[in-house]
């Protein structure tokens, strides 16, 4: 009786330890939060994005420049400056918020000036090479009104295993035609971060 | 009893320290890329991981290859602070067979240097806002770090209030450059680095920038300058900081000794204990063709900074042996005791093979950090930096062409310097404070 409990068991650990040994890979949905460590994850850079953009699409510039030019405002994303704590993946934040601001059909975006370097070498191979009919002509792009900039900031509070973070992320909207800053937008994230205190 | 022995016949009969050196003259040698083969060669246990990663992210730094590097360093730093908190299993191996089977996460002032190589290749690749992210990184480090550890804060901080003054943040390079001045004078006597006379100017020039005149009278008054010396040696140029790491850091050996017990007995512990590595590049001048040259300053002793640590780990090393060794002579006792006497043999044998001491640290870093600032008038420039030995006879010599100088910044340049002699092992004055001592190696 004895020996069976003890080869009971005995399997009932193995069959434990061998699942712990096996890669498990479980699909997410994009959307779905899950938060690990408590650095900038996916789930911020999507927040923030949302927001924002639903902040800045709100307000009364966009009714005014409309009313005044009878177009839809071209924006170019400028500088956004990673002021925190993390390497932040700057370049997945820009283009959440590129997508949400083009899809809302309000606003026209234009190439940033990292973009437009290999699309102006493009346009001047066009010049040289392209049939007439084809062509691009060079001193023909849209020239923006709007440029966004930002940073990002953190703040941290650590005691031992324990940690606060906090995120700030702050946008303007800036006239390219006279300075104005027409919108500024905030968000913040809090995150409490516990660390374990022993490990297995 | 099969695990101990199954133990024994997995670690082999070599200390980690051991098995490097072929990485050790392939670095000298002057080949990175090599040793960087040699190093994936050596079987890396879930143990070493941590060590892995730190010394391939030095050896890609000194390939050039930045990006790599930093890539091989943010796999270690979560790492790091990961096996930073204790674990259970790991700790009661630690007291049954020997410390080799904790997880190294590396000692306090290595978790800063991680942080200071990422800010070294950031600057090298020219990308100042995130290496203002290290620096950050850096900053918090530094305060978790408890009291009374050696720790780079001096160095840190220097470099913190360099990469903050080139960015125009003048508020936080001032805090930096304090904090820099306050550690340097704190350094305990075991491993002080003289405050650099640069830091002397970088504090009148910024406290004079920021009008902070009490504190700018101080300072004039403590470095006996002249009265209206605010420290502008900087008006109108830029500035060209050169960053150099020279020989290699301390590598940990092994010493089997005799130690005595609570209860009055003599029991055999191996101890690690560090052998010196002097670098042969100590002096360093940066010059423009037909124009100012500077002189480095030794900014960073890491030799000193580990023998300082381990010093300070010392008590609790010898603690934990002794008590893994009167642990295996109770085992011992009771399978002689039962009448085993070939199992008593065994243990006995399997005790001696596994008491080893733990001989990992970070070796590839530099023995030595010097910093070497001119100011030049805005242009463009071709820069020599010619290294010199302690006695004053030269190295060698390299050569920057293309130096871009604008007014108001500073370029930073990060090299580093190893010649074969570095890696030559030399006694030295520290060791374990034991008796009755017997080399194995």
């Amino acid at each position: 009786m004895i020996t069976v409990l003890k080869r009971l068991g005995l399997l009932l650990m193995m069959g434990v330890v061998l699942t712990a040994c096996a890669t498990k890979v479980e699909r997410m949905s994009p959307d779905e939060v899950k938060d690990i460590s408590g650095r900038w994850n996916d789930t911020d850079s999507r927040l923030v994005s949302e927001e924002m953009i639903d902040d800045v699409l709100a307000r009364t510039w966009l009714g005014e420049f409309t009313g005044q030019r009878k177009r839809d405002p071209a924006v170019i994303v400028g500088e956004i400056r990673n002021l925190s704590h993390e390497h932040i993946n700057m370049q997945t934040f820009v283009s959440d918020m590129e997508r949400v601001l083009i899809n809302s059909g309000k606003v026209v975006f234009v190439a940033s000036s990292e973009e437009r370097k290999d699309v102006r070498q493009e346009r001047g191979d066009q010049d040289l090479n392209a049939s007439d009919d084809t062509r691009n002509a060079m001193g023909q792009e849209r020239g923006a009104d709007f440029m966004l900039k930002g940073t990002i900031s953190t703040i941290l509070d650590t005691e031992g295993k324990k940690q606060v973070r906090f995120y700030q992320i702050d946008l303007n909207l800036i006239s390219l035609a006279d300075n104005r800053k027409v919108w500024v937008g905030q968000k913040k994230i809090k995150k409490y971060v516990t660390g374990p205190s022993v490990r297995p | 009893m099969g695990v101990v022995a199954a133990l024994a016949a997995l670690q082999g009969c070599a200390t980690y320290s051991d098995g490097i050196g072929r990485m050790d003259a392939l670095i000298a040698a002057g080949q990175p890329a090599d040793a960087l083969k040699s190093l994936g060669e050596q079987s890396s246990s879930r143990q070493d991981e941590v060590l892995y990663l730190l010394n391939k992210a030095v050896l890609l730094h000194q390939a050039g290859d930045y990006p790599g590097s930093n890539a091989a360093l943010e796999q270690a730093k979560p790492l790091m602070e990961k096996y930073a908190v204790l674990s259970v299993s790991e700790q009661a191996g630690a007291l049954a067979v020997n410390d080799i089977l904790r997880a190294y996460g590396g000692a306090h002032y290595e978790r800063i240097y991680a942080h200071i190589f990422a800010a070294l290749n950031y600057l090298a690749l020219g990308k100042l806002d995130d290496t203002r992210v290290e620096v950050l990184q850096m900053d918090d480090a530094l305060t978790q770090i408890p009291k009374d550890t050696p720790a780079p804060s001096g160095f840190a901080r220097y470099l913190s209030g360099l990469i903050f003054e080139s960015l125009g943040e003048w508020d936080d390079a001032m805090i930096a450059y304090r904090g820099a001045y306050e550690a340097y004078r704190a350094y305990p006597a075991g491993y002080s680095v003289p405050p650099p006379e640069s830091l002397q100017r970088d504090l009148l020039r910024v406290a004079a920038h920021q009008d902070l005149n009490d504190e700018l009278i101080r300072y004039r008054q403590v470095f006996a300058v002249k009265e209206n010396d605010s420290g502008d040696d900087l008006r109108g140029k830029g500035e060209v900081v050169l960053i150099l790491e020279s020989g290699l850091a301390p590598l940990k050996r092994e010493i089997i000794t005799g130690v005595y017990a609570a209860d009055g007995r003599l029991v055999t512990v191996a101890l690690p204990y560090y052998q010196s590595r002097v670098p042969t590049v100590t002096r360093a001048t940066l010059s423009a063709t037909g124009g100012p040259a500077a002189d480095g300053e030794l900014v960073e002793d890491v030799e000193r900074m580990a023998l300082a640590e381990l010093e300070r780990e010392m008590p609790a090393i010898v603690a934990r042996a002794v008590g893994r060794a009167v642990v295996k002579n109770k085992t011992i006792k009771q399978s002689e005791r039962q009448g085993n006497d070939a199992l008593g043999l065994l243990v006995n044998v399997a005790g001696l093979l596994t008491e080893r001491a733990d001989t990992r640290s970070w070796s590839t870093l530099p023995s030595r950090m010097y910093i070497a600032r001119l100011p030049l008038a805005p242009g463009r420039y071709r820069l020599t930096l010619e290294a010199r030995d302690a006695a004053g006879v030269m190295v060698g010599v390299r050569e920057y062409n293309d130096i871009i100088v604008n007014s108001g910044t500073k370029r930073f340049i990060v090299e580093h310097w190893v010649v074969p002699a570095d890696v030559v092992p030399r006694p030295l004055a520290h060791q374990p404070a034991v008796i009755d001592q017997r080399r194995r190696n």
